[in-house]
């Protein structure tokens, strides 16, 4: 099978652009014309010039030996983490930012849970000379200052989002209320595969780069395509790109993995394919946890990048076609992930990836399987959840 | 087919107010409705709430969250508006976000507005396209009229397109903003809304976004028919004291009333 959007922007049920007039011209243009300039050769060798020299890929496709071992399989990390500002979200920003140019925005807006992605966004502003405003909902600044001062450092002006839960969901509906105050002279290039159509559709195709350079690197070594991808999802970009060249090959089992917060019948989750329901929320028709009125639950995870209670339309419709599995680990489950990454293979993961590695200890997995697993971003920014989670057993024995 | 509310509407200067329902308290939607319709107002338009209401301001994402806390939703508000006719004779229409009615039902929520005596239904995020191609069937099988947002920059096909689903009104935004913001009545204001003017549309044309005081309404129904007051007056409404249910009451007039006359 296939993930292509159809005209009006749907995959199967899901998707489509669901914005108010507002919003219309500027959904409309981006629909018209967002094809057009990315597949256009002057912009696409721009692009891989700047993520060849600036961003640094490719990014390593690393066997993991220990890791290996302990599971008994090949595991080969693809090393997002390694990226410039420290994951997979630039892969956006650097094609978005060149497209806001070509469509002559001069102004860029932002929503950021984590913070990843108003730091990926707050560089390509820098280094394009675009003002920048991050959204921010105000518990994710104080569990993410550094990010917060690493988007202040780079120019960027971060507002504190406090309506609702605070978080990235408030985020996103205050860079669209921005967007709404502001529709001639700014762009807004959102984070993940969701909101209304072209987005999923066209941060999906920006962050396929990664399953188009998995899929070249296994071919480099021996030419075993691999038989499970496994990636965190919380709007779900870094694993809509590493699934992006895997869908239609049924061979390559997709496994997406979410957060399940402190359990999924805990109240306090965010695996939405689990707990949501079909609605429509920021622009587009896909799952989404929500009340029987319909009312937008606040997500939880101990990651911030996870706290999302929807899924990208394409999600939503793998999900429901069961192309993709959808699996989750709780809060505990990825803290181990993350300091079994640390220990084995000397990396230590974002938050958000050690959810993808925790997946590993109940995947059912053989000795002639090839596993990648997708390392989206770094754990630099995670430091103080670590230090509070493991306190004085930071150094325990695994 | 009886004969549609939205004909008694004044030719000019129609005063049109939108509120939250269950805001301040749960059981305020009829009394305010009541309230406002003694006050000479010639349209209301009542927000059902929901959680993300991207096109709001501060003061109507505050009304919708207390309104979700006080216990509303759409089978609450259809209870509370069961006995709307024949006490209530001005239009009467429901606002809010697609979700809440995408769970509730469409065809669901179409026909119980229907049946309460509900004249239209705006719903800021539901694609014209999909009205067309999705729910239309659904409102022609009711009485139910839908209403379609104009912005400055909404094209002149696409507003004949508008026009010719018969709304029943054209919503027409004062500015690019959330709701509650300040209108600006600036000369390209005024000649956007001229411009509509001239088209010779059949549809009523009702402004609506930042219209918050008698100056505001004065300037931006010069070329049009009415406009619509929403935030201005939420926020007048959170204004009551927390008094016993009979001073409330009391209170409650007087605020409404004042409020009306302050728009006159």
């Amino acid at each position: 099978m296939k993930v292509e959007v159809s005209e009006r922007g749907f995959f199967g049920e899901f998707g489509g652009a669901y914005v108010p007039e507002m919003l219309y011209p500027n959904v409309k243009e981006l629909q018209q014309r967002y094809r057009a300039v990315i597949d256009e050769v002057g912009f696409q060798r721009e692009l891989r010039e700047l993520l060849h020299d600036y961003a640094g890929r490719p990014t390593p496709l690393f066997k993991a030996r220990k890791l290996s071992a302990r599971y008994n399989t090949e595991i080969l990390l693809k090393r997002e983490d390694l990226l410039h500002t420290g994951s997979h979200k630039i892969n956006n920003t650097l094609g978005q930012i060149l497209l806001a140019k070509r469509l002559g925005r001069t102004r860029i807006i932002a929503e950021t849970g984590a913070g990843q992605h108003g730091v990926a966004t707050a560089t390509v502003c820098a280094l394009m000379g675009l003002h920048c405003v991050v959204y921010m909902g105000e518990v994710d600044m104080a569990r993410q200052a550094l990010n917060v001062a690493r988007m202040r450092l780079l120019g960027a002006e971060v507002r504190g989002v406090s309506s609702g839960s605070k978080t990235l969901k408030d985020a996103t509906n205050e860079a669209m209320r921005d967007w709404i105050a502001n529709p001639h002279d700014t762009h807004y290039i959102i984070g993940s595969v969701v909101g209304p159509h072209p987005f999923p559709d066209m941060v999906a195709r920006f962050q396929s780069v990664i399953s188009a350079e998995i899929a070249q690197q296994c071919e480099e070594r021996g030419g075993r395509r691999p038989t499970h991808v496994i990636a965190c999802v919380g709007g779900g970009s870094n694993a809509m790109g590493a699934f992006y060249h895997f869908v239609d090959d049924e061979r390559v089992k997709l496994i997406g993995v979410e957060a399940a917060g402190c359990g999924l019948a805990s109240g306090r989750s965010a695996a939405t394919t689990a707990l949501g329901k079909s609605g429509i929320l920021h622009g587009s028709r896909t799952l989404f946890m929500q009340t029987s009125d319909g009312q937008v639950e606040e997500a939880h995870s101990i990651s911030a990048g996870l706290d999302y209670p929807g899924i990208g339309p394409q999600h939503a419709y793998l999900h429901v076609s069961g192309r993709v599995s959808y699996v989750s680990v709780t809060d505990q489950e990825s803290l181990m992930g993350a300091r079994i990454l640390a220990r084995d293979e000397g990396i230590i993961p974002a938050l958000e990836s050690a959810h993808a590695i925790a997946y590993l200890s109940q995947a059912e997995l053989t000795p002639e399987d090839r596993v990648v697993v997708i390392v989206s971003g770094r754990g630099d920014k995670d430091m103080e959840t670590y230090i509070k989670s493991f306190g004085e057993g930071i150094s325990d024995e695994i | 087919m009886k004969s549609s509310r939205f004909n008694d509407l004044p030719a000019q200067n129609a005063l049109s107010i939108f509120y939250t329902a269950g805001y301040p308290r749960l059981h305020d939607t009829l009394p305010i409705l009541e309230k406002l319709q003694d006050a000479g107002v010639a349209m209301v338009e009542i927000g059902f709430p929901f959680s993300d209401p991207v096109a709001d301001g501060p003061t109507i994402q505050a009304s919708n969250l207390r309104a979700i806390e006080n216990g509303m939703n759409l089978s609450v508000l259809f209870e509370q508006l069961r006995d709307l006719r024949p006490s209530i004779t001005i239009p009467v229409l429901l606002m809010g976000y697609l979700n809440p009615v995408e769970q509730f039902g469409v065809e669901r929520f179409l026909q119980e507005a229907a049946r309460c005596g509900v004249d239209g239904v705006i719903l800021p995020d539901m694609p014209f396209e999909e009205y067309q191609d999705r729910y239309k069937p659904l409102f022609k099988g009711t009485d139910i009229k839908p209403v379609f947002l104009v912005t400055s920059r909404t094209d002149e096909a696409r507003i004949k397109a508008f026009d010719a689903e018969e709304p029943a009104f054209l919503y027409v935004l004062s500015s690019d903003s959330v709701t509650g913001g300040q209108v600006a009545v600036s000369e390209s204001r005024e000649t956007f809304f001229k411009r509509l003017a001239d088209m010779k549309l059949r549809s009523t044309l009702i402004v609506g976004f930042g219209v918050t005081d008698r100056a505001s309404f004065v300037a931006v129904t010069k070329h049009t028919h009415g406009a619509i007051v929403g935030s201005a007056f939420v926020k007048a409404l959170a204004a009551l004291p927390a008094l016993n249910a009979e001073r409330s009451e009391i209170a409650k007039t007087e605020l409404i009333e004042n409020f009306i006359l302050g728009l006159r």
